[in-house]
């Protein structure tokens, strides 16, 4: 209907930004203002999520950011810059500002900042119903008329009021600019009045901004506002007036003039809120009030947020299991034998292309949607825990815990999450307000041990510790709780450091609210497709990486696709890995390939070791010796087994405590023992418990690493890799040296 | 075999007790806040600290005593100097305050530092002045 000369011919393009405190329910607004034509992304360079959209409005084209949460446009918080740098260059056509009008007076201090911008802009008053529930009666046309721009009432929830904010930004984008302009005082007008003329006298340090705005934020001491102006011809001057400027009104009032600026725009808010506001009653506590008597209580707080970790623990585990486990049926069964049938119809079966179809399409690509469910689970308790305003209250019971290993309260549930799987802890950390914060919370996800690692440690301590297999296991637990607490206080003290010095919790508690089935149903599905689009090309990618490698030849013969393990290059490299392992106690063969078959997927762990083990033959005393004569046996075991590693990916996540006891046969248990025993040198049970502290400690799966990459960006995950991987090294050898020192003495 | 549990007991016993220590450690420290003559004369002023301030109780914000970069996120949630705040749940940790129709979560650290005055005492010191 629409043709393409019809729209490069009128290029009616409207960009609006969506601006509001975190809570006033933007999100909700910008979900039914675009529907389901959203984008959900990250920021560049940021870990904060960008979500854009569109809707049309006669015959409109209205692009939608919306910009993350914000109390001010101060830039003082990473969320601030981001909102403050799309509005200042991005300059889009129309600011839609969402305001509570349930919490009339917090809001209006952004929406204040905001018209300073100078940007068209509309004050949309959001949550009118539940106001009128609590008595409360605004003047619309008065609060209007003192902010000097248009102000709009909504319901975003019930969907009330869209078209009204989408017909009063069209009017806004070509009405001339109205605002009032908020009055600071003579002795802070005067000093507005001094650097704005020098502003105006210099285009090249306007640069597009306001000049008002421009004077105001500079004797406010916006440092990352001047250092961008110093940069420019002309800037350094113009900051050292407003420094001047700054100094001599400090002196005059006595007092900072940041901090007399925000208690003028209060003043100023308060008084106007005095005259647009009227409440019946002031009722003293609110329900939400009597919610957190409960739920924030001294000692109910904490069992309380427990169940509640404990619930998302359970969704992001077992409510996704059996659909991992159907999509793996449908991949490895029927789609797998079809696309066998289909190869054979082209008279290539039993060549590589079968292979590479089954072992390393359909086994990445199920890698990848095993993955749907357990998001899709993780983002329905977040959406719930978030949306209902209970999150906050988690972070408020936890954070005095979590603040002496130099994390957030909020850290708790990515942290928990990852005791199910890393991956969607990782994406979890998004829950996190600081950028900081998240990337701490983010690499110390993987040293809680997920369940995938259980199986194998379920596995060996029956093995090596039959009378204490539980101690054991618990051990491994804490040792990653432990090690991701002293990483954690490094990193503090190197990488991380604290932003702000002892800055201490300040943080909103939105008050409760039922949260809507529209808005969660968004939340999954958005963000599950984030993760399709961003995550799942690297997964793939190593997933026939890894094949490509068992397939390529490496020297002695054999045809591409067609090579026994050992002699193809993934053979080659597993061999090298083994001198690695020596001094850990667990040098040989088996481990190293079930090591490498990990970083695909820990469960494989078992299960590779159960078929090189299981075909080695009947091993007995000697099994160990025979290593060398049976190599190339041994080797297209292997091959068969990290073959089913692909095969098994989507089976990656869940918690399955039967899973390594039920393989455990009396043989394989025999020949993992004898094979220790090898490696190192008579102490079978000190290698063992070495392997199991290296399976918690080493890099969880590559799915983690593209869940990192996605997250964190490329330098973090490589870091993160390293340093697990050097971590594991060590403590594993600390282990098994300590094991020896004990078991020999 | 058996002799090697030791490994493990040591290893559990080393995380329950740099746990206990990084558990223990932090509170120490918070009291070492340095007592400088601004303090004494905020408190001889009359002011206390809001972590002091009881619950259920309206307080008069006054000062704040606090990091650059913390008083802006303070004073963008409301708690600018002369505004009134009522500690709505104190509980030994983090305080939940009432603020401007809003309720903030403050860290106990910070609300050390942050200086209010009580309307009572107020009235109460009146008369003697």
């Amino acid at each position: 209907m629409i043709h393409a000369d019809a729209i490069s011919a009128e290029p009616k393009v409207l960009s609006i930004a969506l601006a509001g405190n975190p809570n006033a329910g933007k999100s909700t607004l910008f979900n039914a203002l675009t529907g389901a034509r959203q984008h959900v992304g990250n920021w560049p360079g940021k870990t904060i999520e960008k979500k854009t959209g569109e809707m049309r409005r006669d015959g409109r084209l209205i692009a939608i950011t919306d910009l993350p949460g914000a109390y001010s446009l101060s830039a003082y918080s990473l969320e601030e810059i981001v909102a403050r740098d799309f509005l200042l260059h991005e300059r889009p056509d129309v600011v839609v500002v969402v305001a509570d009008a349930t919490n009339l007076e917090r809001n209006l201090y952004l929406v204040v900042q905001l018209l300073e911008l100078e940007l068209p802009t509309v004050v949309v008053l959001n949550m009118m119903d539940v106001a009128a529930e609590q008595g409360l009666q605004i003047d619309v046309d008065a609060l209007s008329l003192a902010l000097g721009a248009p102000v709009v009432t909504a319901v975003a929830r019930r969907e009330q009021g869209i078209e009204a904010i989408a017909d009063a930004a069209c009017r806004a984008s070509t009405a001339p600019f109205s605002a009032r302009r908020l009055d600071y005082g003579p002795a802070i007008e005067s000093a507005i009045n001094h650097v704005q003329v020098a502003a105006d006298g210099n285009p090249a340090v306007l640069a597009g901004y306001a000049s008002r705005w421009l004077a105001v934020r500079l004797l406010e001491g916006d440092d990352d506002l001047a250092s961008r102006i110093a940069t420019m011809p002309g800037g350094r001057s113009l900051l050292a007036l407003a420094e001047e400027r700054r100094a001599a009104v400090a002196d005059a009032l006595g007092e900072d003039v940041d901090l007399v600026m925000a208690d003028r725009r209060y003043s100023w808010i308060h008084a106007l809120t005095e005259r647009v506001l009227q409440a019946d009653s002031l009722a003293q506590v609110s329900p939400s009030d009597r919610i957190d008597r409960i739920f924030t209580h001294r000692r109910l707080g904490i069992p309380i947020f427990m169940l509640a970790m404990w619930f998302v623990f359970k969704i992001t585990t077992d409510l996704s299991a059996p659909w991992v486990d159907w999509i793996d049926g449908v991949l490895s069964g029927p789609l797998s034998r079809w696309a066998l049938a289909g190869i054979a119809s082209l008279g290539l079966s039993n060549t590589w292309v079968a292979s590479l179809v089954v072992d390393g399409v359909i086994a990445g690509v199920g890698g990848v949607l095993a993955f749907i469910p357990v998001l899709l689970s993780l983002y329905l308790a977040l959406a719930v825990l978030e949306d209902s305003g209970y999150m906050a209250r988690g972070a408020f019971v936890m954070d005095r815990l979590m603040s002496r290993i130099g994390l957030r309260g909020r850290s708790f549930l990515p942290l928990m999450v990852g005791f199910g799987c890393s991956v969607p802890a990782i994406y979890a950390t998004r829950t996190l307000t600081n950028e900081r914060d998240r990337i701490l919370t983010a690499l110390l996800v993987p040293f809680m041990s997920c369940g995938a690692r259980l199986p194998v440690y379920v596995l060996f301590a029956a093995i090596f510790f039959p009378r204490f297999s539980s101690v054991v296991i618990m051990g491994l637990y804490l040792l990653g709780i432990f090690i991701a607490i002293v990483v954690g206080l490094m990193l503090r003290r190197s990488l991380l450091p604290s932003t702000a010095p002892a800055a201490g919790l300040v943080m909103e508690l939105p008050p409760y609210r039922l949260p809507t089935v529209r808005s969660i149903r968004y939340q999954m599905w958005l963000r599950t497709r984030a993760f399709l689009q961003h995550a799942a090309s690297l997964i793939l990618f190593t997933s026939m990486l890894i094949w490509l490698l068992t397939a390529i030849p490496a020297g002695r013969g054999g045809a591409f696709g067609d090579v026994p393990m050992g002699d193809s290059v993934f053979g080659r490299l597993s061999s090298i890995l083994t001198p690695a392992l020596r001094p850990l106690g667990f040098g040989s063969w088996e481990s190293g390939g079930a090591l490498i078959s990990g970083l695909v997927a820990k469960e494989v762990v078992v299960s590779t070791m159960a078929q090189t083990y299981a075909t080695t033959g009947p091993v007995g005393d000697g099994g160990a010796t025979s290593f060398a004569a049976d190599m190339r046996e041994i080797i297209a075991s292997f091959g068969r087994a990290v073959v089913d590693t692909f095969r098994a990916v989507p089976g990656l996540v869940g918690i399955n405590l039967n899973g390594g006891g039920d393989e455990t046969s009396p043989d394989l248990a025999g020949a993992i023992r004898a094979s220790f025993a090898a490696s190192s040198g008579g102490h079978a049970a000190a290698a063992g418990l070495a392997f199991m502290v290296f399976v918690l400690l080493y890099t969880p799966c590559m799915a983690t690493i593209a869940a990192e990459r996605h997250e964190l960006g490329a330098r973090w995950t490589w870091l993160s890799l390293g340093g697990q991987l050097i971590i594991a090294w060590v403590a594993a050898f600390l282990v098994f040296r300590l094991g020896v020192l004990v078991g020999g003495g | 075999m058996i002799i090697l549990v030791w490994p493990v007991v040591l290893l559990i016993a080393g995380v329950l007790l740099t746990m206990g220590i990084v558990v223990r450690m932090r509170p120490v420290k918070d009291q070492h806040a340095p007592v400088d003559e601004h303090t004494t004369a905020l408190l001889a002023a009359g002011l206390l600290p809001l972590a002091e301030c009881p619950q259920g109780r309206d307080a008069c914000l006054r000062c704040l005593q606090v990091d650059r970069c913390v008083i802006h996120r303070l004073l963008e949630l409301g708690l600018t100097p002369g505004t009134r705040v009522r500690v709505v749940q104190d509980a030994g940790g983090p305080m939940l305050l009432a603020v401007r129709g809003s309720r903030v979560a403050l860290g106990r650290d910070l609300a050390e530092r942050m200086w209010v005055e009580l309307p009572e005492l107020e009235a109460i010191d009146l008369p003697l002045s």
